[in-house]
């Protein structure tokens, strides 16, 4: 299994390596480990314009859709754990479900709709529907990290002078930063990697983010190691950062499981 | 420093009601205890007093001035939580330093107070430590300093030492005593610790299931209890309470329990005559209980059942025709199984309605 | 007055309503719409003249085309071939990694790795992988490669040319892609287990068989339930996989992109974003009352 598991992610780099004969051989033997590695495609690639403007465009919406999120997620979660009125659970189980709604069936109505808004083919309309996958998550988040800090501290502020919003301020919120700051890059790696609305929303215009971009090329046909190189840098934000908040990330996995 | 009353006080959550029409004065400078078993209401009341639940019906007065709408952080009232609720990202200092910097006081003196009551709590050189690195009595006592560098009108300590191990615990209890005699702060203090209660309070209420049993000195709510729950809320092992009748035979007042017939002497005559051939509950604390010939009274013959040693004094269950009774004594020769006499002191029984459970006397009063 | 309570509630928590609105307006608003929007399109024909609404002309248009009847069928075996599927897959990887052995962190870390790739760069190696006619796979079989020198074939494959090698390539991608998030399910499942109740079972003299079958797997079964629900729909929507590796063969997925891009015809791709929808949600109830149902049975045993 663990073969099965580093294989492709063998090949990925393998051909981000490669040179010229190792992958265009007339006949001759293919090497395991190409015969001269090169870091060539990665230098062709920094410096061309079209990539460095889709990973531009990638950063940005996913900063956007970062911001967007955390202004409307955390807060909504920061009332569904501290207020208790009738129908909170309901209303809960509803905001965080709307993760399971289908992005594919989803996808043709909100171009649909962002088309007369002019929201297609720019960076607010893709972090937009980004915010509609990640906002459930981080509120699934935020709410288990407001769970796990006591009401107590709060009430302790407020009987020392603060008022409900300085106490928010002086003493959850920086209690619950690192929590937050997970549920942060949770939403960074949503947008980064998300594909679907990206690429409807951006499929006619000269905008891409990095995922689309490997879809536009795709259809020029063109060389593996290229194909592999974009794909590498695609990929180590996500690795570095997925291990990073692997035990938050694993809490959003499993989520549901407990009904 | 402030004096607290609670006025018909009423809460609700929903259709339960949680507390029932509480009154209640706490004088300047008073240490009142609040006792009673776990979810009778008591940390309701604290945190009504604190503003941080809403009150259903009824007044709270602080130095008379109704606080019925003024939100927590204007009714300069402090108060330590169970949990000490110490912020886990400010260091002992900071977290001292928190409602001080809130009252926007100068930046030299809430250095010196800070150094001040660092001092007063014996946590000097503590000040740059987090709340995670200390100890579980430093933390107590780094909450108490946080609640009292504020001097505020009243201190609310919601059961502050049960996070305690039994010696630290001893160990706190006279230091709060200590610093009420130096601060002389009014303080309203909640415990279900009967002994803690009894000990460091002027005055104890007794609470069961939102109401207020019972108020008064510690001593007087010992010896004269209210009704049958405050008699056996407070002691410890706690009162025996038994089945008897008091009956009348010729001019003398006697209690049978079971086949016993105790005599009550002349003075209580005329408080339990009206009681006469009544079904009452007979109350008698376990250090009330000698054994021996020697004493007030006639004794009667028990059966040692259990010997528990304390060291000085002993628990002792003895059976009395098939009822159990506790009873204290600092004899160290008993053992099991033997026939022992007994003597009550019926000058400090309490005798209660069977069907109240109130106090017979008290009722009469 | 029936509306004093609710203003009195409102009053209470009016700080945690007005933080609670902003997010709670964009979900519930943005569903609505989309929800709103992806009917009405369904139901309306754009015939050459006029517009007809409310009308079926998509779906019976839809119906009649054997490209939506072939994409319908081939969804249907890609989610009852991947789910099931799916389940073994994360099982066996978390079984592997439930015990206590050395190493035992770096190769969970492993298994999570394909969760850190994103979908469309695994969708891209396969891709690499699977070419024609000079993929990674194709020059291996061809005996090409210097460390596995048998030729299996003469002339290369083209993988992406058959309906069934196409999508079963797709299919291995997400179930590669997949596989840590139904471990991670299974192993919580796994951990709340408590040792004591196969411990029990075991001095009970109970076989290591008869342990899996009658304690481990019932005690299981919440997060096997989830696995399958969470999984299904998934595959149901699964569009990055076919769509780069199937391009030839589509899903209901793909062929809504393919309506909507290629035929320009977004009424008939809402009509089938409707069908899929109607499937999805028809299955998800399926397979909770099957599950809930198994779970009575079980019981009564
Ligand atoms: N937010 C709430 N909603 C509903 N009921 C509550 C709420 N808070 C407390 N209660 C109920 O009110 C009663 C009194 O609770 P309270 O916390 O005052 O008890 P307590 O006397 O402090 O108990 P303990 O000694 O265990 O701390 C309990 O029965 C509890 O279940
Ligand atoms: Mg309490």
């Amino acid at each position: 299994m663990i073969f099965i598991v580093m294989a492709p992610i063998f090949i990925m780099f393998k051909y981000s390596l490669s040179d010229r004969a190792s992958v265009v051989t007339g006949g001759a033997v293919i090497p395991l480990w190409p015969y001269e590695p090169t870091l060539e495609q990665y230098r062709g690639l920094l410096s061309a314009d079209r990539f460095i403007g889709a990973a531009i465009t990638s950063l940005k919406t996913a900063l956007l859709a970062v911001i967007i999120s955390l202004i409307l997620g955390v807060p909504a979660a920061y009332a569904l754990v501290r207020y208790r009125f009738p129908g909170i659970l309901v209303l809960t189980t509803f905001l965080i479900s709307i993760r399971f709604f289908p992005d594919i069936v989803s996808v043709v109505p909100v171009v649909e709709v962002f088309t007369p808004a002019g929201l297609v083919g720019n960076v607010a309309g893709v972090a937009a529907a980004h915010c509609l996958l990640s906002v459930p998550y981080v509120i699934f988040i935020a709410m288990g990290v407001f769970e796990s800090i006591p009401g107590d501290l709060e009430e302790q502020a407020q009987v020392l002078g603060a008022g409900k919003i300085t106490a928010f301020f002086t003493v959850t919120l920086p209690v619950a930063l690192p929590g937050l700051a997970a549920a942060a890059i949770y939403v960074f790696l949503l947008s980064w990697d998300e594909f679907i609305f990206a690429y409807f929303l951006m499929a006619f215009s000269d905008l891409s983010t990095l995922p689309v971009l490997l879809r536009k090329i795709l259809s020029w046909t063109p060389q593996h190691n290229l194909l592999a190189a974009i794909s590498v840098l695609l990929s180590i934000p996500v690795v570095l950062f997925t291990f990073i908040v692997q035990k938050y990330m694993r809490a959003g996995a499993t989520a549901g499981a407990v009904k | 420093m402030a004096e607290v009353r609670f006025s018909h006080v009423i809460k609700k959550y929903g259709k339960n009601e949680v507390v029932k029409d509480f009154s209640l004065t706490i004088f300047n400078e008073e240490f009142v205890t609040l006792v009673g078993p776990s979810g009778c209401g008591k940390s309701t009341i604290l945190r009504m007093l604190a503003g941080l639940e809403e009150i259903t019906e009824g007044d709270i007065y602080i130095d008379g001035i109704k606080t019925n709408d003024i939100p927590p952080q204007k009714r300069d009232v402090a108060m330590v939580f169970q949990s000490y609720a110490l912020f886990p990202h400010m260091t002992v200092a900071e977290n001292i330093a928190f409602g001080l910097k809130l009252r926007r006081k100068p930046q030299r003196e809430i250095v010196s107070r800070i150094e001040e009551s660092l001092a007063l709590f014996s946590l000097r050189g503590l000040g740059e430590r987090r709340p995670r690195d200390l100890s579980g009595g430093q933390r107590q006592r780094v909450a108490l300093a946080r609640a009292l560098v504020l001097s505020p009108k009243v201190l609310l300590l919601d059961e502050p030492l049960s996070n305690l191990d039994a010696k630290l615990r001893l160990r706190m209890r006279s230091e709060l005593k200590r610093i009420h005699r130096e601060l002389r702060s009014t303080i309203f203090y909640v415990t279900h610790d009967q002994v803690e209660a009894m000990s460091l309070s002027d005055r104890v209420a007794v609470m069961n299931e939102g109401r207020l049993e019972q108020l008064g000195a510690p001593l007087e709510i010992y010896n004269s209890p209210k009704n049958t729950f405050v008699a056996s809320f407070l002691g410890s092992p706690p009162i025996n309470l038994l089945q008897a009748r008091i009956q009348k035979e010729g001019e003398t007042l006697y209690v049978n329990i079971g086949p016993c017939k105790l005599a009550l002497s002349r003075q209580f005559r005329e408080s339990y005559l009206h009681c006469a051939g009544r079904d009452i509950i007979f109350g008698i604390r376990p250090e009330h209980i000698s054994i021996g010939e020697s004493g007030k009274g006639k004794p009667i013959l028990a059966t040692v059942d259990v010997v528990e040693p304390l060291g000085d004094r002993s628990i002792i269950t003895v059976a009395l025709h098939k009822i159990e009774l506790a009873l204290i004594t600092d004899a160290q020769t008993i053992s099991p199984l033997r026939t022992i006499p007994i003597i009550f002191d019926m000058e400090k029984a309490q005798f209660f309605d069977r069907e109240s459970g109130e106090n017979i006397i008290c009722k009469n009063r | 007055m029936p509306f004093l309570p609710f203003i009195r509630t409102v009053r209470k928590n009016i700080y945690g309503i007005i933080i609670l609105l902003p997010a709670f307006l964009y979900l519930a608003g943005f569903s609505l719409i989309i929800l709103f929007t992806v009917t009405q399109m369904a139901f309306t024909y754009a015939g050459t003249e006029k517009i007809f609404f409310p009308a079926l002309q998509n779906f019976v248009k839809l119906a009649q085309s054997p490209e939506f009847r072939s994409a319908l069928l081939r969804t249907i075996l890609f989610t009852v071939a991947g789910t099931p599927l799916e389940l073994l897959i994360g099982m066996a990887a978390a079984f592997l990694v439930v015990k206590k052995f050395k190493g035992r962190g770096v190769i969970r870390s492993i298994f999570i790795l394909p969760l850190a790739i994103p979908a469309i760069v695994t969708a891209i190696i396969l891709y690499i992988l699977f070419d024609f006619p000079g993929g990674h796979i194709n020059e291996i079989i061809m005996g090409r490669h210097a460390f596995f020198p048998c030729q299996f074939v003469e002339y290369p494959v083209d993988w992406r040319g058959s309906a069934f090698s196409a999508l079963a390539v797709s299919l291995a991608g997400k179930l590669w892609r997949d596989m840590p998030i139904s471990m991670l399910i299974i192993l919580a499942g796994l951990q709340s287990i408590e040792k004591d109740q196969t411990e029990a079972a075991a001095t009970l003299g109970a076989s290591s068989f008869h342990i899996f079958f009658k304690i481990t797997i019932p005690l299981l079964s919440p997060a096997i339930a989830t696995v399958l629900v969470l999984r299904s729909i998934e595959l149901w929507k699964e569009f990055i996989f076919p769509y780069i590796l199937a391009g030839s063969y589509p899903l209901l997925s793909t062929l809504i992109e393919r309506a909507y891009h290629e035929w320009r015809s977004p009424n008939e791709a809402s009509a089938i974003a409707v069908v899929l929808l109607v499937l999805i949600i028809t299955c998800t109830m399926c397979i909770y009352y099957m599950l809930a149902y198994l779970k009575k049975r079980l019981v009564r045993i």
